[in-house]
């Protein structure tokens, strides 16, 4: 008998992977690669012609108003949202580990706003927030409140606080329901050792309740920042692509679209510049990933295991 | 008392959906003089109106065939890629997980509108093709995570009898192992499939014609189109979200424990 040369056989794993990363490689990591590569062109989006124009994109948007406004629009989106999550996403997780009747249907009911697409969502604030025929005046006035009325979606001044404040109905159901599954995993006899010590409701809820919640926070906090540095739906809905009042409701996500299709500083005569707002996206994720990074970071270990 | 107040809490958060809801049943009239109460004729005639004359019944279809294409294909995708990450052990194993999942903070903006140019390369431009290949794509790194995270805590020895019986690698993965997982890939096709739903920024950027439009952007379309038509358009903004709500309403255990699970463990 003759001994057949010995192939080596391709490992089963192999094949189970392959499909997979074809498709990531060619519809995600494809693509993003293909975006770095052409930012550092001077590609319009249309036609073939692009130089190399080195660090050129990456030089103007760090020195682009408009990229700076929408950045502090990201901040603010953030920081706002942030400070909700803790206080009004916390206070309603709190409330819903009181395990009252009829806790599971508040709780589903809830996060329903969550569920809607965050175009569903801008439409029907936009239509509550209306002057003629929406809710919120009308509300403002029974509650004896009715001098706050603004013409809340036209005045520059609180026009990207409403916007994110529509976001914030939108997104609140995600903090509370992970901060009540991070409550429910607290065992009991940390509470019940603690009120055999003699301490206060406040106490335990400070001393005890808050530091075993750090690991849904870390969680919580860097998913906020990644969400709001993409906000973008929500923003296009309420203020259009221009970000009207006057640019006061400007996102990265705006601004990148704007510069990617042609739009900003002059509307139809105004030439798209593909390469740059892939820049501007190049920039933003590489900030972002950054900060995550730190802020992941930094917050795992102030973590406390139990 | 506290009661009292979550339910308030409850009652408030839920108005603006609520009178969504009525207003789809109403006529113009009724919508302006009536905001706030019952309809007084209900006008289920409006989602006949929004499905045939304002095209929700296209838009409708096209998502349905982009949703379920792009969680199909990433399924049948992404097991199997789970499955060797977590039970088979080699050099790239670490790294190609990092490489996966890290696609999680990737910026998709950008991804969205690199992909305009891509998809003409490939001639499925303005195809569905266009816009469930991506999708297929970005549920990845969410799909990774998850199932892998769950074929990791089987235990080896059902693998392994499997094998001893004479069953080859494959039969063992699909005739054993991916029945183990069901709860992972609920939990995979529920928030893929509602972020998919729900997208705005791909099909804004890629879809140019009605033909394959999906839902959010068909509502954006119609907002200018049938601007007078208040009973049209609240009927279709509740044909766009119904059947998100209503997947959650049937789903919310398998929902908020996926919520849950990813927060414990973190």
């Amino acid at each position: 008998m003759v001994a057949t040369p010995r192939r080596r056989r391709i490992p089963m794993y192999i094949w189970f992977m392959l499909p997979g990363l074809i498709l990531y490689i060619a519809f995600f990591i494809g693509p993003m690669f293909a975006a770095f590569r052409l930012s550092f062109t001077d590609w319009p989006g249309i036609g073939t012609k692009q130089n190399f124009v080195g660090l050129r994109n990456f030089a103007d948007a760090l020195t682009d108003y408009q990229v700076y406004r929408a950045l502090l629009h990201n901040l603010y989106f953030f920081v706002l949202i942030f400070i909700l999550q803790n206080t009004v996403g916390l206070g309603l997780a709190l409330l819903l580990n009181r395990r009252l009747p009829g806790h599971q249907i508040h709780r589903t009911l809830l996060y329903v706003p969550a569920i809607l697409s965050l175009v569903v969502t801008g439409f029907i604030w936009e239509l509550m927030l209306n002057p003629q025929i929406g809710l919120v005046d009308p509300l403002l006035q029974a509650v004896g409140l009715g001098g706050l009325q603004r013409v809340w979606l036209g005045d520059p001044a609180i026009a990207l606080t409403v916007v994110v404040l529509v976001q914030a109905w939108a997104w609140m159901g995600l903090p509370m329901v992970v901060y009540l599954a991070g409550l429910q995993s607290i065992p009991a006899e940390l509470h019940e050792a603690a009120m055999i010590d003699g301490a206060t409701k406040w106490q335990i809820l400070l001393r005890v309740t808050f530091p075993l919640l750090a690991g849904p926070f870390t969680i919580l906090t860097v998913f906020c920042f990644i969400v709001m540095f993409r906000v973008f739906d929500v923003v296009y809905v309420l203020g259009g692509s221009l970000g009207e009042p006057d640019g006061a409701t400007t996102t990265l996500g705006t601004v990148i679209l704007e510069y990617a299709f042609g739009g900003i500083g002059g509307g139809a005569s105004e030439l798209p510049r593909m390469a740059y707002a892939m820049a501007i996206g190049v920039l933003s994720f590489v900030l972002l990933g950054l900060v995550a990074g730190v802020a992941l970071l930094l917050l795992r270990r102030r973590e406390v295991a139990f | 008392m506290q009661w009292l107040t979550l339910t308030i809490i409850c009652l408030v958060n839920l108005i603006p959906i609520v009178l969504t809801l009525l207003a789809s049943f109403k006529s113009n009239q009724d919508f302006f003089y009536n905001t706030y109460n019952l309809p007084k004729v209900w006008h289920f005639s409006n989602y006949a109106d929004a499905w045939n004359n304002a095209s929700m019944g296209q838009f409708f279809l096209n998502s349905v065939v982009i949703t379920a294409g792009a969680v199909t294909i990433n399924l049948l995708a992404s097991l199997p890629l789970a499955y060797a990450l977590a039970r088979y052990r080699f050099r790239l194993n670490g790294p190609l997980y990092v490489f996966l999942v890290g696609g999680l903070i990737a910026p998709q903006q950008l991804i969205g509108i690199s992909l305009l140019q891509w998809v003409k390369t490939l001639h499925i431009f303005d195809t569905y093709l266009s816009l469930i290949l991506p999708y297929a794509a970005f549920g990845m790194p969410l799909a990774v995570l998850v199932l892998t995270g769950f074929f990791r805590q089987l235990p080896r020895d059902l693998e392994d009898a499997a094998l001893i019986d004479g069953a080859g690698e494959i039969a063992a993965f699909l005739l054993i192992m991916v029945p183990l997982v069901r709860p992972a890939i609920a939990t995979v096709v529920i928030f893929n499939g509602i972020g998919i739903w729900n997208d705005f920024f791909l099909p804004l950027v890629l879809a140019y014609s009605p033909a394959i439009q999906t839902l959010p952007l068909g509502i954006i379309n119609l907002f200018g189109a049938y601007s007078s038509q208040w009973g049209t358009i609240f009927a279709a903004v509740t044909i766009a979200s119904g059947p998100a709500i209503l997947a959650y309403f049937f789903l919310t255990k398998q929902f908020i424990s996926g919520l849950s699970a990813g927060a414990v463990k973190g």
